[in-house]
């Protein structure tokens, strides 16, 4: 193998869409967002990551938009971009870390997520590959992959 | 076409790398740029945010970094050139591809035109004493193939650090320029802008 499968991470998507009531003011809702992808990166480490590869976000709200990164386990966030007044959201969170399960990560997004406000719909997305056993590869999405014999792996 | 590589492990800024460098470049040569991408399918973050700072961002089809990866990148380029013709195409790999792979397909393939081809590698000053030694291998590789060597948040270590850094590069092989910058602020990124030239 090309990458070595110790190199390869656990990678998981999760889109959420929030309703806020009432409606937040946009310094109060980046915190908020910051504070939660914090709380992401540090439940990654409780859940065994043995270090973050990148824990980051894109959150908008009408035209205005906001990204948030995380590489250390210590759970510090950089955030870029500004929120108006925030009553509805979009945010799509992408989680890769090396150590724990696609099945640790869900259970530990989904429980972070119950503190965000408001209504939200979940929708997990795992980047699990495809079904060539010999690729080891969570961003492989080519469903009629099969390995190529000659490429020297 | 100028073909570039921009690569390093996972979280060490290379969006943002590109972000800043994409903005000079158009800036100061006027160049038309396309930056393809090798994310997380439509679930993705990185590509998401350079079309929202008004970037022409291509999805790499595919996303195997040990066979379909060629495939789907050299399959990409050629659409990107035949309906896009742009100056300079920039390649985002993921932070677990081995670059090495990136540059022999374009190097072996038939039917683009690629007048030059730039990789430039870029390191976490942040996390690089705690995980160079885990991650030594794709380091290495990667160093392998760089024309050039970002340090990037430089802002969050000292002089001597950085220093400690340096060395550690070069103690893995790696001889050419060395720029370490801050590139969400923009800081020390106009050294970039020599590949271009």
């Amino acid at each position: 193998m090309t990458a070595e499968k110790e190199f390869i991470p656990t990678a998981l998507a999760v889109e959420l869409n929030g309703a806020v009531e009432p409606a937040m003011a946009g310094p109060e809702a980046e915190a908020m967002f910051s504070s939660f992808l914090r709380d992401v990166t540090l439940g990654a480490v409780e859940a065994g990551a043995w270090s973050i590869g990148h824990v980051k976000a894109v959150v908008e709200c009408g035209d205005a938009f906001m990204s948030l990164s995380s590489t250390t386990d210590d759970g510090n966030v950089r955030a870029k971009g500004n929120l108006g007044e925030v009553s509805s959201y979009s945010m799509t969170v992408n989680v890769i870390v090396y150590g724990p399960e696609a099945e640790a990560l869900e259970r530990m997004l989904l429980a972070k997520t119950s503190g965000l406000p408001g209504s939200l719909e979940v929708e997990f997305h795992r980047a699990s590959g495809c079904d060539d056993p010999e690729c080891f590869d969570p961003f492989c999405r080519l469903d009629e992959h099969t390995h190529d014999p000659d490429c020297g792996c | 076409m100028h073909f570039v590589l921009v690569s390093g492990l996972l979280g060490v800024g290379k969006t943002t790398v590109i972000l800043n460098m994409m903005e000079s470049v158009y800036e100061s040569k006027g160049h038309r740029i396309v930056v393809i991408e090798n994310d997380f399918g439509n679930k993705g973050i990185d590509g998401e945010v350079m079309r929202k700072y008004g970037l022409e961002v291509q999805d790499l089809k595919g996303g195997c970094i040990c066979c379909t990866l060629k495939t789907g990148l050299i399959d990409t380029v050629r659409v990107v050139q035949a309906n896009m013709d742009p100056d300079v195409i920039i390649v985002e790999p993921s932070g677990i591809a081995d670059p090495q792979i990136v540059v022999n397909a374009v190097q072996d393939c038939t039917g683009i035109s690629i007048d030059k081809l730039s990789s430039i590698v870029v390191i976490d000053a942040e996390r690089f004493s705690k995980i160079w030694k885990m991650f030594e291998r794709p380091l290495r590789n990667q160093l392998g193939i760089a024309d050039l060597v970002l340090i990037n948040k430089k802002d969050t270590v000292d002089d001597a650090e950085l220093d400690s850094i340096k060395e550690r590069i070069a103690s893995m092989g790696y001889s050419g320029p060395v720029n370490a910058v801050q590139a969400d602020k923009g800081v020390n990124m106009e050294h970039i802008m020599e590949i271009f030239e």
